[in-house]
């Protein structure tokens, strides 16, 4: 549906503009010339109020339209006094275009205003459309685990601003829960910011949390806020939070329990409302036992635990995920879409899925691309012998430590392009060494007793 | 009362707004300069169309027009305008590889839009921040940009935008090594992504997947990019896509059809911008290096060398130098080396 550009005139100047005016900035045109003609239309419109040649009268008029049409309006005439400018700038007018001079700068006007509402509404339907995406009805999945899971998160959100801390093995799809509570939550209209505590070097990530005043450091030539200030009113998601170093550990402790963020270098703080969600692969219990992680920071973040279960303990999804993602493949290659036959149902339920959700994401893009379009179980790439972007590899147990050596040797030969000096060094261990994992290997399959 | 003035204002204005910039700059191109500068904003529309159509061709007449168009803009334009301009100045100078002058025209952007609370073009500069921070190699920076960019359109809902920022975050975290989180922007990045990122996501994926060993996949998003390109005819994007097709071609060992893949991107030189071109004469040292063919490797790698340093992206010398050391290494140890491969001087 077209924007509206509502004209309201007290005279028949400019009348043959309007028309091309609103074409060319794509808007429906209602032209009015009585005030009383326009109640109702004004809040949803661009409103123009036209007064040439009856400028007396501009300043009375306004103030009677601004109380049917409650919005930025502007004003449009021939005269370029100045007394005339002031006055309706005092009275409430958002700018005064003396036309023909202005009328690129009108149509900037115009063209500013409409996108602006424009934006209001694409910032809703954003959310709206991110609402749905997340609801927990459409999240694929009917397993015990996942149900309790999603179950349990959603008891979490009413829970305005209390930290959540979800764990879980890497492809386990933690962004998307922290999405879901935040999507669900009260918060949705406001900023979901997220920061992977991986991605940034120490002397940067402090920066992008915190934010900086001039002359804080070398190259602080302007004041930035930080993620954390942006974040205020919404959620802010630590992805990797394992990661995140101990000097910034105890800062982002004190932020936690002052409700308060100050930029670096700067005196004066601001008060926060904002959810934490904290997130990880790693063990941070353990972390906290080695020294690596802060204590009581734990404790801040794991207000609300939500531990999300690898793939393996959720083996009833695995045939629905993986419809799921052959749904999306055969739209996005423009396939049609076949089911995943018997035969790959089962390779794909015998797979212990070390890479989870993500992984099999992967295998079934993939086997989809070879197959074009069908899912074939030759396709099925499982295990050992492709890099993965997941962190862990398939082993099927019970298996020897010699066998699990020899295959990361491999592996790592492979990942090195046959380079086994670089596999050595990747492996830290000497070229010697690595020849020797390989050769176990060689000796050992003929006569392995493990079951595969 | 609408005069032919107002009338071409008009009438650029309707196939600005839809986004037809064809039809803007044929309407623009022909108009003597004098009616481009007494009317700013048609000079400005005209440059956009020039920078969206990516004509390599018209870089030389648009750089000539930009200073007095910017005067132009600042005794009679609105604000805004200039604005406007500076942000395609920027782009413009990022895509002819001037990346200090682009950076200090969308520094001084996002300091007029704070100052004029301009959350739109605060976007944009931002985003572009990080394109360059990314075309100088330093991904974690550019993450920096992408983050901030992100929120501004995020909450301005410009959904196009948000694709696209979510692309760039996407190559970020893949340079950065971070293959998870890539993986999971570009995912988004075709979530949101309007029609015209749709083959650059599918490009930028398709190198991904070819890190993380899926090398069918990478060239079957590869191979739909560029089709998508040659459609469009945008030469840059197809000499970038036969490079990509090259690489993959190389991680199966496949040399010969890389060679195949990059003589056709080769080809593509003159019309291709200039991270683009030393891309391509980086890929090209690489498979010379894989061949045993010192000397060619070496000259294609300083003729790289020679635009990123010209660029202003050292860090990409140093990146290009490892990456040939290992391939030469990789090919001692495999015991086939014929001769010493050339390192960028």
């Amino acid at each position: 549906m077209k924007q509206l550009l509502l004209v309201v005139s007290l005279t028949e100047s400019f009348s043959a503009l309007w028309e091309s005016l609103a074409s060319a900035v794509d808007a429906e045109l209602r032209v009015a010339h009585r005030i009383e003609d326009v109640a109702g239309l004004g809040t949803s419109a661009v409103v123009l109020l036209v007064v040439a040649g009856e400028e007396h009268r501009a300043r009375e008029a306004m103030e009677r339209l601004r109380v049917v049409a409650p919005v930025d309006l502007a004003v449009v005439g021939a005269s370029t006094d100045h007394r005339l400018v002031s006055s309706l700038l005092r009275g409430g007018a958002s700018d005064y275009f003396a036309l023909p001079a202005d009328l690129s700068a009108l149509h900037a006007w115009i063209d500013e205003h409409l996108r602006q509402q424009q934006a209001e509404l694409s910032a809703r339907s954003l959310v709206e459309e991110q609402q749905l995406e997340f609801d927990f009805s459409r999240l694929v999945g009917t397993s015990p685990a996942l149900r309790g899971v999603l179950q349990q998160v959603s008891l979490l959100i009413p829970v305005g601003s209390a930290t959540v801390l979800i764990t879980g093995e890497t492809g386990t799809g933690k962004d998307l829960i922290a999405q879901a509570i935040h999507y669900n939550s009260p918060r949705a209209h406001r900023e979901f910011v997220e920061i992977n505590c991986t991605a940034l070097p120490p002397h940067l990530i402090e920066a992008e949390l915190f934010g900086y005043e001039p002359g804080a450091f070398t190259d602080a030539r302007r004041s930035k806020p930080g993620l954390i200030e942006i974040a205020n009113g919404g959620t802010l998601f630590l992805d990797e939070i394992g990661d995140l170093p101990l000097d910034l550990q105890a800062k982002l402790l004190r932020v936690i329990e002052s409700k308060r963020t100050r930029r670096v270098g700067s005196v004066t703080s601001v008060q926060l409302d904002v959810r934490i969600i904290a997130a990880t692969h790693v063990d941070l219990a353990a972390r906290v036992r080695e020294g690596r992680f802060r204590q009581d920071l734990y404790y801040r973040l794991n207000v609300l635990p939500v531990h999300l279960p690898p793939l393996r303990e959720r083996a009833s999804d695995i045939v629905a995920l993986a419809e799921h993602f052959a749904r999306r493949f055969a739209e996005e290659y423009g396939f049609a879409f076949t089911p995943v036959p018997d035969e790959a149902r089962a390779a794909l339920l015998a797979h212990s899925w070390p890479g989870n959700v993500r992984e099999l994401r992967n295998v079934i893009e993939r086997a989809f691309v070879l197959g074009r379009g069908k899912i074939r179980v030759e396709n099925l790439t499982l295990g050992l012998g492709r890099e993965s972007p997941a962190r862990g590899w398939a082993f099927p147990f019970p298996v020897t430590l010699a066998e699990i050596q020899a295959a990361a040797a491999r592996a790592a030969v492979e990942r090195c392009g046959g380079n086994k000096s670089r596999a050595a060094k990747m492996l830290g261990i000497s070229r010697k060494g690595l020849y020797a994992l390989l050769g176990s290997q060689e000796e050992a399959e003929p006569g392995s007793d493990s079951e595969h | 009362m609408i005069d032919s003035h107002t009338e071409l204002l008009l009438e650029a204005w309707k196939h600005y707004r839809k986004a037809d910039l064809k039809a803007t700059y044929d309407l623009l191109a022909p108009l003597p300069e004098s009616t481009l500068l007494e009317e700013p904003e048609l000079g400005v529309m005209l440059v956009s169309a020039c920078v969206h159509l990516r004509h390599v061709e018209w870089a030389g007449r648009v750089n000539e027009f930009i200073p007095v168009l910017r005067e132009a803009c600042r005794t009679r334009g609105p604000e805004q305008l200039q604005r406007r301009l500076l942000n395609f100045e920027g782009i413009l100078h990022y895509r002819e590889g001037r990346l200090g002058e682009a950076e200090q025209c969308l520094l001084q952007l996002e300091e007029m839009a704070t100052t004029a609370k301009d959350p739109t073009t605060l976007a944009f500069a931002l985003n572009n921040l990080g394109i360059i921070r990314d075309a100088r190699a330093e991904w974690a920076e550019a993450l920096s940009y992408y983050q901030r960019a992100l929120v501004n359109t995020h909450k301005l809902g410009i959904r196009r935008e948000v694709g696209g920022i979510y692309q760039c975050m996407g190559m970020a975290y893949r340079e950065l090594g971070l293959l998870t989180e890539s993986q999971r922007m570009f995912e988004r990045a075709q979530r949101f992504g309007a029609a015209h990122i749709v083959g650059w996501t599918d490009m930028e994926r398709a190198l991904l997947m070819h890190r993380i060993g899926e090398t069918e996949v990478g060239e079957a998003l590869a191979r739909r990019a560029l089709a998508r390109f040659e459609k469009l005819q945008i030469k840059t994007a197809m000499a970038d896509c036969y490079r990509v097709l090259a690489i993959l071609a190389r991680g199966r060992n496949d040399l010969e059809e890389a060679r195949r893949w990059l003589s056709r991107a080769e080809a593509l030189l003159p019309h291709a911008e200039p991270l683009v071109r030393a891309e391509i004469l980086q890929e090209k040292a690489a498979l010379e290096t894989l061949h045993g063919n010192g000397a060619a490797a070496k000259r294609a790698a300083s003729a790289a060398a020679g635009i990123y340093l010209g660029m202003g992206a050292p860090r990409r010398v140093e990146l290009m130098r490892e990456q040939l050391t290992r391939l030469h290494e990789g090919r001692l140890e495999s015991g086939s080396a014929a001769g010493a491969p050339g390192s960028p001087s």
